[in-house]
């Protein structure tokens, strides 16, 4: 074996198999279980309103959108109950709105998550098509955190004994980390795809529609076209610091300039909240007492 | 150049080497199938779309699949234009009354999450785009059975026609501050009522026709 390879091989078992506490996975917990909190209230208020039988989006118009019957469509593994049942609706939200809630207190160790995350993939089965951007961020979140939810305790005491640690929990921060920047990635390229974001369109455009919380005059166009670029940039920063431990801190800031950019010009404070949640598996945030002094 | 550290922790590690292997085989082929279900919102050939058929079991049934998000936001012009579905009721004809506005900040409207009703909006210009008139008419049927099912006991709303449309503002040379503002129609459907109590849709087959919304009596068809 060459020594290349044999450094990348312990490269990889470092990356993905040293053990870690498990506060940083408790801390991503606590905030992946307050969001799925809220999203679960939502739904909980507006659920059959969205998909119930005389809904906005009833199961017959649900089941023609997942292309129902016809092959290569994969409608068969579309698990919702709600399809038959859709006035199980308030339920599952009500299930979900427990899990979540064990979820954020570290009660229920890996079955909060995961009737948390078969409680969403329920809703998100029923209707892919009305999925806002923070669900399948929440979803993988969750399955994640099956593999390891954390601890109850998440307030910490200065060093941590080394027989605490655990490679489970490295391995949801690394995998929650490894999403994410996937998930950035793929939001960037699909953004490059289009001419919008090359002229400069796409944040005026956004701000025209009034679809986030920026408002500004007609022939204030040349700022639209600023935070498009801008947009673009924060994003391919973003992905380059989160690869390098060097400029890590950067990105810290860089994604808060892209949590901003969200909610100026989406306004969907849910989305910029469940990156934030995440992006807690990289910047990890400092809990630990200020030591005392001698 | 002096070589990279080895992490102290690699030989202590809990897990079995055979073990190591599984999960890295695993972790490769999660993120191999993730990224292959994400770029299908970017590029898509056929051997992508033939192996995401290959991998639906996995993908939809663990709620990967997010083919049919997409993560960019803004797609194509049109699809970022403030869109609405309007109705017409029985009582008042020759009104149209917006029941879904990609344009609404809140709640109060019509209860919807204004996010999801976006969502909503924008399946719709999709399918509008593709022509897909009989999806188009199936969400239209939902939105009649739930504006007629939650008015009011006393005075039920009975919805006569229902449409897609996008506001087009046209400001001549001669800029008025009131300048023209057309409802453009993609689709439009009239509600037939049958005797048992159902309801069908009737799509209007001059379908691509602009119709006066605002300033209707100031001259210009």
């Amino acid at each position: 074996m060459s020594s290349k390879w044999k450094e990348t091989l312990f490269e990889w078992n470092g990356f993905w198999f040293t053990a870690r506490a498990p506060i940083q996975i408790s801390i991503v917990r606590i905030a992946i279980g307050i969001l799925t909190w809220i999203v679960f209230w939502q739904y909980l208020m507006s659920g059959s309103d969205l998909v119930g039988s005389s809904g906005w989006f009833n199961p017959d118009a649900g089941r023609y959108l997942i292309g129902d019957g016809v092959e290569g469509t994969g409608s068969l593994f579309r698990w919702s109950p709600l399809y038959g049942m859709s006035s199980l609706s308030p339920w599952v939200a009500v299930f979900g709105l427990l899990a979540s809630l064990a979820m954020t207190l570290g009660l229920g160790a890996r079955l909060a998550p995961l009737i948390a995350w078969l409680a969403l993939g329920v809703f998100h089965h029923r209707a892919p098509v009305l999925t806002v951007l923070a669900e399948p961020l929440l979803l993988s979140a969750l399955a994640y955190l099956i593999i390891e939810p954390g601890r109850l305790e998440w307030t910490i005491k200065p060093g941590l004994s080394s027989g605490e640690d655990r490679v489970s929990a490295n391995l949801s921060i690394q995998l929650i980390r490894c999403h994410l920047w996937i998930w950035i990635a793929f939001s960037l390229a699909s953004m490059l795809a289009q001419p919008e974001w090359w002229n400069g369109e796409a944040g005026w455009l956004l701000i025209e529609a009034r679809h986030g919380w920026l408002r500004l005059p007609e022939g204030w166009q040349p700022v639209g076209q600023f935070m498009t670029h801008c947009v673009v940039a924060v994003q391919a920063a973003l992905l380059a610091s989160m690869l390098g431990s060097n400029c890590l801190w950067i990105g810290r800031w860089l994604l808060y300039l892209f949590a901003l950019s969200i909610l100026l010009l989406l306004g969907d404070w849910m989305y910029a909240s469940t990156l934030l949640a995440m992006s807690l598996a990289v910047w990890p945030i400092d809990l630990s007492l200020p030591k005392e002094k001698k | 150049m002096s070589k990279k550290p080895i992490p102290p922790t690699i030989s202590s590690i809990p897990v079995h080497s055979r073990w190591r292997w599984a999960i890295s085989c695993l972790i490769l082929f999660h993120f191999a199938a993730i990224g292959l279900t994400y770029a299908a919102n970017w590029r898509r050939s056929v051997i992508q779309d033939n192996v995401l058929v290959w991998l639906q079991p996995y993908l939809i049934g663990g709620c990967w699949y997010q083919e049919m998000l997409p993560i960019e936001w803004v797609s194509g012009q049109n699809k970022s234009l403030p869109t609405k579905v309007s109705i017409q009721t029985k009582k008042k004809p020759d009104e149209w009354y917006p029941v879904l506005d990609s344009r609404s900040e809140g709640y109060a409207s019509n209860g919807m999450n204004p996010v999801k009703s976006r969502r909503l909006l924008r399946a719709m210009i999709e399918l509008s785009a593709n022509e897909e008139t009989e999806g188009i008419l199936r969400i239209f049927k939902s939105i009649v059975v739930h504006v007629e099912s939650t008015g009011p006991n006393e005075s039920p709303i009975l919805v006569e026609r229902i449409r897609l449309e996008q506001p087009i503002e046209e400001k001549g040379e001669d800029s008025d501050p009131q300048s023209d503002t057309r409802e453009f129609a993609l689709v439009e459907a009239s509600v037939a009522r049958f005797e048992n109590g159902e309801i069908g849709l009737v799509p209007k087959i001059e379908s691509h026709r602009s119709v006066r919304a605002k300033n209707a009596g100031r001259g210009n068809p």
